[in-house]
C-alpha cells in the first residue's frame, strides 16, 4: 500500500509528468486538450496534498521522504523532502489556486496557436514551486528556486515573437538572478557555520549551543534576504514584476500573485529559527517591506493599465508580508500570503476576463459599465476589490489587521513609524483599488468592443476563489477578536516559532478601528473622485506633478538603465569591438602568423630552378662526403 | 713533390678538372644548351676514367660500359634536346631562370 | 715522350672544357665541346685504346654534337648577356665543387697503384665477344632503350597538342 512518504514524492512528481506529456510526448494542438491534461495533473496534485494535510495529526507532525543524491568530500547531500504544518498550508495553497488557474487557462487561452507548450510550463511551474516549498534542505529549495525563476521567463515571454515581451521575460530572470547570488552566498555562510543545510538540523543547532557569532548569523540572514528581494519583488530588485504583465494573465495570476512571488516569504518562514535571532537584518527587511509597500502604492495610483495595477498592488502587499517578518510575525506573513493568494488571484483572474470579454483592451480609461455586460465578473471582482481594502468580514481584514498590529507591537524602537508607513499604505491600497474598480465596471461604457461574459471554465475559478477571499480569513481570527480560535496560528505553531507581543501605546481593537476607518476613507475618496469624470480631471490639474512621477514609476528603471546598464554596456561594447578582434584573436592567430612568417622565409629555398636546387643537393653530398672521408683524405 | 709525369697521374687529373668544370658550368650557366652540354662534359670525364682504368689493369670491362655509357648518353641528349624545343615552344626562351612555376 | 704527348693533350682537352663553360656564344661552346672531344680522344689513344677514339669522335663530335648544334641554329640563340649573378652564390658554388673534385682526387690517387701496363692487341675483337656473350643482356635492353628514346622523342616533339594555349 503506498504510503504517506510515497504520496508526497506523487504529488510533487505529477505536475512533471503533466509538462512531460503536453510538451514532449503528445504536444496536443488544441488548448483544450492540453489544458484538460495540464489541469488533471495539477488537480490530482492537490488532492494528495489534500490527503497529506490530513495526515498530518498530532502525533504525526511531519511526513519525509528522502534519497541520496550526490556526494563530495563530507558533504552529504539528499533528495529530501518534508511535509509539514507550513508545507502543507503552502501546498494546497499552491496545487488548490495553481489548479483553478490551469482550469481558467483553458478558456482563457482557446485560440492560441500552441497551447501544449503553455500547459507544459504551466505545470512544470508547479512542479519547481512544489519542490522549493516541500524542499528539507536549502540546495533543494533552490533547486525550486531556480525553476520557477525558469518557469517564470519561460511563461512571460511565451508569446516571444514581440521583442518587447521577449525582453520583459529577460528582464525577470536577469534581475531574479542578481537575488539568486545573494541566495547562494547566503548558502554558502550557512554551510560554513552550520555545516548543514538541512532546516531541521540548522534548528536544532541554532536551539541547543548559543556559541554562533551573531554577526555571522546577521550576514547569512542578510544574503538570504536579498535572494527573496529578488523572487519576491522588494525594492530594489522589483523592477521586473510590472514588466512581467507581459505574459498571459493567468500567468500573472498563478506566479506573479499567489505563488512565486511569495517564495521570498516563504523563505524566511522557512528559516523562522534563523531570523528570531537577527535583530539588525529584520529591521532592515521591515523598512525594506514597508517602504516598498508605501512606494508602489504610490506609483499604482497613476498606473492606466489594468495589469499593471495589480502588479504594483502585489509588489506593495508583499511587502506587507515582508514588514511582518521583519517584526517577527511569521504567522501573520503566512495568513496574510494566503488569503493574499486568493483575493490577488480573483483580481487578476477577473482582469483576464475583462480583458478577453473586450478582446484585448487593457487600459482602464477605456472600460466601464461591465457591471451590466459582465455581472459575474462584476460581483467577483467586489468582492476581491473589499478584501484588498480590509473590509471586515472578508479575509483581507484579518490578514491585514494582522500584520498591522505586529509591526506595531514588535517591540523595536520604529515599530510605530513602521506602522504609520503600513497605514499609510493600506490607505493608498484601498484607494487605488476603488478607482480602479469603478473605472472599470462602474459608470457607463467609453470603449468600441463588444463586451461579454467568460465562459464557465472561467466563471468557475473566478467564483471559487471570491468564495476563498471571503471566508478564508475567518481561518486565522486574531485572539483580540474573541469569537474563534486561531485555527490556523495554533496549527502552525509546530513549526513558526512565535514572538510574544511587546506592550503597544493602542490596544489591538483600536489599531483595527484606526485602519478600517482609513481603508473606508480611502475607498470613499476613490468613489468621489472617480465616479464623476469633471472631478477626477479636476483633481488631475491639480496635483499633475505627483501623476506625473507616480505614472513614471519614480524614473527608476531608467536610473537603472544609466547606472547598471549603461557602463556595462559600453564595457560590453569595449571588450566586443576592442579586446576581442585585436588582443585574443591576435593571441589566437599568432601562432599562424608565426608560421606564416617562417613559412615565407624559408621560400626561399624553394625558387623553383633545378640548378639551384642541385647546389643544394651538391653542398649536402660534400657535407656527407667531408664528414665520412675527413680522417682518410687528410 | 716532384712535377708528376705518370700518365695515370694526368688522367685522373683531367678527368677531375673535367667534372669539376662540367659540374660549375651545370650549376652556374643560365642557357639550358649549354647546360646540357655540360652534362656531356662529366660523362666524358667519367668515361675517361673508366677506359684508363680498363687499360691499366688489362680488363676490357671498363671499355665495354663507356660503349653503354655513350648510348646512353646520346640517346639522352636527343630526349633532352626534344624537351628543350618544346620548352622554347612553351616560353620563346631556353634561359633556365624564366622556368620557375614551382617557386614558393 | 708519350708522357710529354699526354700531358699537352691534358692541358688542351681542359683549356676547351673551361671553353665550354666561359663562352657566352652557344655555338663557341658547342665547337668548344667538339676541340675538348677531340683531346680525349688523342688522350684515348695514348692510352692505347684506339677502337675508343674512334667511337668518341664518330659518336660523340660526329652525331651529339651536330644536334647541339642543329638545335642551337634552330632556335637561333643568340648571344646571351650573361647577367652578373649573385657573386656570393658564384664564390659558393666554385669553392664547394673545386672542395668536391679535390677530395674525389685525393680519394682515387690514393688507392690505385701506378701500374703501367703494354698496349693490348684486338681489342675491338676483344670488345665484340663480351658484348654477345657476357654483356648480352645489358646490350639487348640498350637496343631497346634506344627504341624507346626514339619513340619518346617523337613524342615530346610532335607539333600538334603544344599548349600555346590550347587553340588549335
Amino acid at each position: 500500500m503506498l504510503s504517506a512518504s510515497h504520496i508526497l514524492v506523487t504529488m510533487i512528481l505529477l505536475p512533471l509528468l503533466g509538462s512531460f506529456l503536453n510538451g514532449i510526448v503528445i504536444r496536443p494542438a488544441f488548448a483544450k486538450r492540453a489544458g484538460v491534461i495540464a489541469t488533471f495533473f495539477a488537480a490530482s496534485s492537490f488532492a494528495c496534498a489534500v490527503f497529506l494535510f490530513f495526515s498530518l495529526s498530532h502525533d504525526v507532525k511531519a511526513i519525509n521522504w528522502s534519497t541520496n543524491w550526490f556526494t563530495v568530500g563530507e558533504f552529504h547531500q539528499q533528495w529530501g523532502f518534508k511535509f509539514d504544518a507550513l508545507t502543507a498550508v503552502m501546498a494546497l495553497v499552491v496545487t488548490g489556486i495553481g489548479s483553478l488557474i490551469h482550469l481558467y487557462s483553458i478558456g482563457y487561452m482557446a485560440e492560441e496557436r500552441g497551447p501544449s507548450r503553455y500547459f507544459a510550463y504551466l505545470n512544470l511551474f508547479l512542479f519547481n514551486m512544489l519542490v522549493l516549498i516541500a524542499s528539507d534542505n536549502l540546495l533543494g529549495l533552490f533547486v525550486g528556486w531556480e525553476g520557477v525563476g525558469l518557469c517564470s521567463y519561460l511563461l512571460i515571454g511565451y508569446w516571444y515573437e514581440d521583442i518587447d515581451k521577449a525582453k520583459a521575460g529577460m528582464k525577470a530572470f536577469l534581475v531574479n538572478r542578481i537575488g539568486d547570488a545573494g541566495f547562494l552566498i547566503g548558502m554558502f555562510y550557512c554551510y560554513q557555520i552550520f555545516h548543514t543545510i538541512r532546516f531541521d538540523e540548522i534548528a536544532q543547532l541554532l536551539a541547543t549551543s548559543s556559541q554562533f557569532d551573531l554577526h555571522l548569523l546577521n550576514i547569512v540572514a542578510f544574503f538570504l534576504f536579498v535572494g527573496a528581494t529578488g523572487k519576491s519583488a522588494q525594492i530594489p530588485l522589483y523592477v521586473w514584476l510590472p514588466d512581467a504583465m507581459a505574459g498571459p494573465t493567468p500567468v500573472s495570476a498563478l506566479i506573479h500573485a499567489a505563488t512565486m512571488v511569495t517564495a521570498g516569504v516563504y523563505l524566511i518562514c522557512r528559516m523562522n529559527f534563523l531570523y528570531m535571532l537577527t535583530a539588525d537584518v529584520n529591521v532592515l527587511i521591515a523598512w525594506i517591506g514597508a517602504g516598498t509597500a508605501l512606494f508602489a502604492a504610490l506609483i499604482a495610483m497613476a498606473q492606466s493599465d489594468i495589469k499593471k495595477v495589480l502588479a504594483y498592488s502585489t509588489v506593495s502587499q508583499l511587502g506587507l508580508m515582508f514588514l511582518a517578518v521583519g517584526s517577527r510575525a511569521y504567522f501573520a506573513a503566512v495568513f496574510h500570503l494566503m488569503t493574499h493568494a486568493f483575493f490577488k488571484a480573483l483580481l487578476f483572474l477577473g482582469a483576464g476576463s475583462v480583458i478577453h470579454g473586450l478582446h484585448g483592451e487593457q487600459n482602464i480609461f477605456n472600460m466601464g459599465g461591465l457591471r451590466k455586460k459582465m455581472p459575474g465578473t462584476f460581483l467577483t471582482c467586489l468582492i476581491a476589490t473589499a478584501a484588498i481594502c480590509g473590509i471586515p468580514p472578508l479575509s483581507g481584514f484579518f490578514s491585514k489587521d494582522t500584520i498591522l498590529f505586529s509591526a506595531l507591537a514588535s517591540g523595536s524602537t520604529q515599530s510605530s513609524l513602521l506602522w504609520g508607513v503600513a497605514l499609510v499604505a493600506s490607505t493608498l491600497t484601498a484607494f487605488y483599488m476603488t478607482r480602479m474598480f469603478v473605472l472599470v465596471f462602474l459608470g457607463n461604457y467609453r470603449g468600441e468592443a463588444h463586451p461579454h461574459e467568460s465562459p464557465w471554465v472561467m466563471m468557475l475559478p473566478l467564483l471559487l476563489l471570491a468564495v476563498g477571499s471571503a471566508l478564508t480569513g475567518f481561518l486565522g481570527v486574531p485572539h483580540g477578536l474573541h469569537f474563534m480560535p486561531n485555527l490556523m496560528g495554533h496549527y502552525l505553531a509546530s513549526v513558526l516559532v512565535e514572538f510574544p507581543e511587546q506592550a503597544t501605546l493602542i490596544s489591538e481593537h483600536a489599531a483595527m478601528f484606526v485602519a478600517t476607518g482609513l481603508a473606508l476613507f480611502g475607498i470613499s475618496v476613490g468613489l468621489f473622485f472617480y465616479s464623476r469624470p469633471s472631478r477626477a480631471e479636476s483633481a488631475y490639474k491639480v496635483l499633475k506633478p505627483m501623476h506625473l512621477i507616480f505614472s513614471n514609476k519614480f524614473w527608476i528603471d531608467e536610473l537603472y538603465g544609466f547606472v547598471f546598464l549603461a557602463p556595462f554596456k559600453a564595457i560590453s561594447r569595449f571588450f566586443s569591438s576592442f579586446v576581442d578582434p585585436t588582443v585574443i584573436d591576435g593571441l589566437a592567430l599568432l601562432p599562424v602568423r608565426i608560421s606564416s612568417g617562417v613559412s615565407v622565409i624559408i621560400n626561399v629555398i624553394q625558387s623553383g630552378l633545378v640548378q639551384f636546387y642541385l647546389m643544394i643537393l651538391l653542398l649536402g653530398g660534400l657535407w656527407v662526403l667531408w664528414s665520412s672521408l675527413k680522417g682518410w683524405v687528410i | 713533390m716532384n712535377f708528376p709525369t705518370s700518365i695515370t697521374y694526368w688522367s685522373h687529373f683531367v678527368t677531375i678538372a673535367m667534372f669539376a668544370l662540367g659540374l660549375l658550368g651545370f650549376l652556374l650557366r643560365r642557357n639550358a644548351i649549354v647546360v646540357l652540354m655540360c652534362i656531356e662534359l662529366m660523362l666524358n670525364a667519367v668515361n675517361l676514367f673508366l677506359i684508363e682504368t680498363s687499360m691499366r689493369t688489362n680488363t676490357p670491362d671498363g671499355i665495354i660500359l663507356v660503349v653503354f655509357v655513350v648510348t646512353v648518353a646520346a640517346a639522352e641528349v636527343a630526349v633532352g634536346l626534344g624537351i628543350i624545343l618544346n620548352l622554347y615552344r612553351l616560353k620563346g626562351t631556353v634561359n633556365l631562370d624564366h622556368f620557375k612555376s614551382l617557386q614558393g | 715522350m708519350r708522357e710529354v704527348l699526354f700531358i699537352a693533350f691534358s692541358l688542351f682537352t681542359i683549356g676547351a672544357a673551361s671553353g665550354v663553360l666561359l663562352s657566352r656564344n652557344p655555338v663557341y661552346s658547342a665547337f668548344s665541346l667538339i676541340l675538348s672531344f677531340f683531346g680525349l680522344s688523342g688522350l684515348y689513344l695514348l692510352w692505347g685504346s684506339s677502337f675508343m677514339a674512334m667511337i668518341q669522335i664518330l659518336i660523340y663530335t660526329g652525331a651529339i654534337v651536330v644536334l647541339f648544334v642543329f638545335v642551337v641554329m634552330l632556335l637561333n640563340l643568340q648571344t646571351s648577356r650573361e647577367n652578373s649573378s649573385n657573386i656570393v652564390f658564384l664564390g659558393v658554388v666554385s669553392a664547394s665543387v673545386w672542395l668536391f673534385s679535390l677530395i674525389i682526387l685525393r680519394v682515387l690517387t690514393r688507392s690505385i697503384p701506378n701500374k703501367i701496363l703494354e698496349i693490348p692487341e684486338n681489342q675491338l675483337r676483344t670488345i665484340s665477344k663480351l658484348l654477345f656473350t657476357r654483356y648480352l643482356w645489358p646490350f639487348e635492353i640498350l637496343s631497346f632503350f634506344l627504341l624507346v628514346m626514339i619513340i619518346a622523342i617523337f613524342a615530346i616533339t610532335r607539333t600538334q597538342e603544344i599548349a600555346h594555349g590550347g587553340e588549335k
